[in-house]
Parts: structure tokens; sequence; C-alpha cells
């Protein structure tokens, strides 16, 4: 009786929420979003970023400040400084920048090769046999690699709206001084495009 | 849900959708006018390598004819979701057209942007015909935008630690800022913010004022009461990650809209004349 009493109205605030009256009213779409909120969860537990079960950890790692920064300059035409100035262009941005970025540390760091590509060979393929020949498609051969930088410049062309013409990357290294102005330590070309 | 609330729902996510993509196409961030990158990322995601496996960069990116193809089908799906709104073969068809743009994208920038995350999820509900499971499925997007912010919240408090670190919100601002402060040494916005360098408390203050407001979203959880405050939280959270981070996340309020009840739909669509004539009066809840 006690537990009939305690029961009841538990029972009735789930029947009366969002959750009691999908699975009142359509179980089998209660168990597909139940299913999906607990991939999600499950995603996150083993931190794998799995589309649509995505992980939303950005910026949550310690940033510190740094003494100094790098970003990377391009120069195109007769010395032009190609810029993307505003903040909603950030999808044009990342096109250039991210993928420049990647090539560079692939070209400097891990000797011409996609360090994703050795991970597959070396340490995952191992490990997960029967997948071992789809590993090639996965990965950025170094013919992918070659063509970089004349996509890069045709891309340049593309942004800057006419011929890039001789295009060449610089590597900056700047730093804070203590009222907030940026000051330049470094510059130096990481890579030149004929 | 009732089709007037489904018109003016499914007309307000495609036009959305469809702003950014345009802007997009603009920006030649598209495929017709990504000029065929070669290098793509992966990842983990399997999802990516389903798209890598089924040669879909090729198709999509890397070929001429199927770039232009591909964008022109994008909108051209888009509009005919405009006009027909009720017609589930044309959002099904702008969906799976918008997910793939969203891998595409991510693809060819090599890194997996959080902005288009939300295009991923936000039509399913309009694959259903029948209205009540189609009103139930999207009241499980409301609870997802809620579960997106929470866990950013809690993956900055419990498992990053990056809440408990003081100097995160200077030493996110100092890495995303960096560029324009050092090319627009005299812009007006750079004054200001050479101001908050000098006063590194404020930019710290509003990280950790960020973190709380991204964890306000759990509130959701438990009650529809405060859907009105919640809808203009993550507006919030992204004006100030645009000015304070340099950010761009806008596209992914298209989960937003599942916090506007049935008369909060009704009222939109009468003033901006998105439902269709001759519909049945709406209702307050969606389901």
């Amino acid at each position: 009786m006690t537990n009939h009493r305690i029961f009841m109205p538990i029972k009735k605030i789930i029947a009366g929420s969002y959750w009691g009256r999908l699975f009142y009213r359509d179980k089998p779409l209660f168990f597909l979003i139940s299913l999906f909120f607990a991939l999600c969860l499950f995603f996150n537990l083993i931190r794998l970023n799995i589309t649509p079960f995505f992980l939303f950890d950005m910026y949550s790692v310690k940033m510190p400040s740094q003494t100094d920064y790098t970003f990377y300059e391009l120069r195109y035409g007769n010395d032009r400084r190609f810029e993307i100035r505003h903040t909603w262009e950030q999808p044009a941005k990342m096109i250039l920048y991210e993928p420049l970025s990647e090539y560079m540390t692939m070209k400097t760091d891990h000797g011409g090769k996609d360090p994703f590509g050795e991970y597959l060979k070396n340490d995952w393929g191992p490990r997960h046999p029967r997948f071992r020949s789809l590993i090639p498609y996965l990965y950025d051969s170094s013919a992918q690699f070659e063509a970089f930088p004349a996509w890069l410049k045709r891309y340049l062309s593309r942004q800057a709206g006419g011929p890039a013409g001789h295009v060449y990357v610089l590597k900056k290294t700047v730093g804070f001084d203590t009222n907030g102005w940026v000051r330049e330590i470094s510059s130096d070309t990481a890579l030149a495009i004929p | 849900m009732n089709s007037l609330q489904r018109t003016v729902l499914t007309r307000l996510l495609t036009g959305y959708t469809l702003l950014f993509f345009v802007l997009r196409f603009f920006e030649h961030v598209t495929p017709s006018g990504l000029q065929g990158p070669p290098l793509f990322t992966t990842g983990l995601d399997l999802t990516y390598w389903a798209y890598r496996l089924l040669h879909l960069p090729q198709l999509l990116l890397m070929n001429k004819t199927g770039a232009v193809l591909f964008d022109l089908l994008v909108v051209l799906s888009g509009v005919l979701v405009l006009l027909f709104p009720l017609r589930r073969k044309w959002v099904i068809g702008f969906s799976i057209l918008i997910a793939l743009y969203a891998i595409s994208f991510n693809s060819a920038a090599m890194i997996h942007t959080v902005t288009v995350d939300g295009l991923f999820l936000v039509f399913l509900p309009f694959w259903f015909g029948d209205m009540e499971r189609s009103g139930l499925a999207w009241q499980a997007i409301r609870y997802y935008a809620c579960y997106l912010y929470f866990s950013a919240f809690i993956w900055k408090v419990f498992i990053g630690n990056a809440f408990l670190y003081w100097g995160q919100g200077a030493g996110t601002f100092k890495l995303n800022l960096v560029d324009y402060l050092y090319y627009h040494p005299d812009s007006l916005l750079s004054g200001f913010y050479r101001w908050f360098l000098r006063h590194e408390w404020v930019l710290n203050g509003g990280h950790v004022f960020t973190i709380l407001l991204e964890g306000a979203m759990g509130i959701g959880f438990f009650t529809r009461r405060f859907d009105r405050t919640l809808f203009w939280i993550p507006v919030l959270i992204h004006i100030i990650t645009y000015f304070f981070a340099d950010v761009f996340i806008f596209e992914l309020l298209v989960l937003n809209f599942a916090f506007l009840n049935g008369a909060q739909l009704a009222a939109i669509g009468q003033k901006f004349k998105l439902y269709l004539p001759n519909r049945s009066p709406t209702g307050g809840h969606l389901s």
C-alpha cells in the first residue's frame, strides 16, 4: 500500500514527461532516440568522435598564454599579402590555412608522409587485420601531398579573383608585449610556389 | 505537430541553412569553389571512412562537373523544400545533400568543425510522414540542443579542466586573435582588444561566465518553462565567442528553433507568411 502511494505519483510524473509520452505513444521511436543518446554518451566516454555522435570538447583542455605564436602568411603576385579579415569568413580561412598547416607539418616533421597513414599501417592495422585492405584508401598518398602546392595556387587565385602568380608562404613568429601590442620575432619563407 | 507548425518549421530550418550555404558559396567554400582540393581528413570517424571508401571526394569535390552539379542540387532541393515544405521527398533529399556538404567541407578543411554538426540531425524529424511521430522526434532535437551545450560544460569542468584554469580566457583570446592584432594594430577593435589584454581578468572572468552559460542549458532537461531564455543563451555564447575567440559558429544555432513553442511558430508563420493557407490552427505544444 505504501509502495503504491510512493510509486503512483512517480509513474504519473514519468508518464507526463516527454520521455514518458514518447514511450507510451511511440515505442519504436522511443528506442531509436534513446539509442541515439546512449551512443552519444558512449562515444563521449571512450572519447571517440564519430559522426553524428559528436564530442563537444573544443577548448576543454588548458590553453595557457604562450611567449610566442606562429602562423602562416600567404603572399602572391607582386608581393601582395592575402588576407581573410572577418570572422564570418572563417570557413574560407579554414580551407586555406588548415590544410596548409597540415601540409607543412607533414613536410617538415614527418618526412613527407601522412602521419595518419603511418598510424593506420603500423599501429591500427596490425590490431585490426581484417580491415587491412581498406587502409590505403583512408589516408592521403604522397601524390596527393605533391598536388597540394598547385591546388593552393589555384584556390588562392579563386579567392583573390585573378591569377595568383608567384605564391609564397611565410612562417611568422610573433609575441605580445605587456601592453597587448603584437611584435614580430621572425619571418621565414616556408614554401615558394612559382 | 500539425501541418502548419511543420510548414513553418521546415521553412525556417531550410531558409536558415540555405542562407549560410549561399554565404559559403560566395566565400568559395562550397564544392564548386574549392578547385578540387587534394588533401582530406578522415581520422577514426567511421562516417568519414565511408565517405572516402565510396569515393565521394572524387565525385563531389575533385570532379568539376560533379562539384557544380552538387551545389546546384543543394540549392534546388532547398528551394523545393521552401516551396513544398510538406513533401517529404524534398526534405529527405535536401537533408542528405546538406549532410554530405558538411562532411565534404570538414574533409577538405581537414578539421571537424562544430558549426555544421546541427545540420546532420535537425531535418531528421521531418523524414516521418506521421505528424505525431514527427512532433515527438522534433522535441528530441530540443533535448539534443540542451545536451550539446551541457556536454561542452561537462568537458570543460570535469574532463579537460579548462574551467578551473584561470588563464584560459586570455590564453584562448591570444591564440585566436594574434594574427588580427598583428595585421590591424590601429583598428578600433584592436584598441578594445588591447584594453582587454591589459585587464586579463575580464577575459578570464568572461570565459568562466561562458562556461556557466553552457551549464545553464542543462535546465532544459527538466522543464520547458525557461525555453525563452534557453533560446537566447546559445546566441549569447556564440556572440561572445565570435568577438573573443574569433570563431563563427552561428550555423549551429539552427538547433535553436527547437526552443520555439507552437504559439511562437504560429506568430512567426503569420508575420513572415511562412504558413500554407487553409490549414488548421496551431496548438501550444508540438506533439
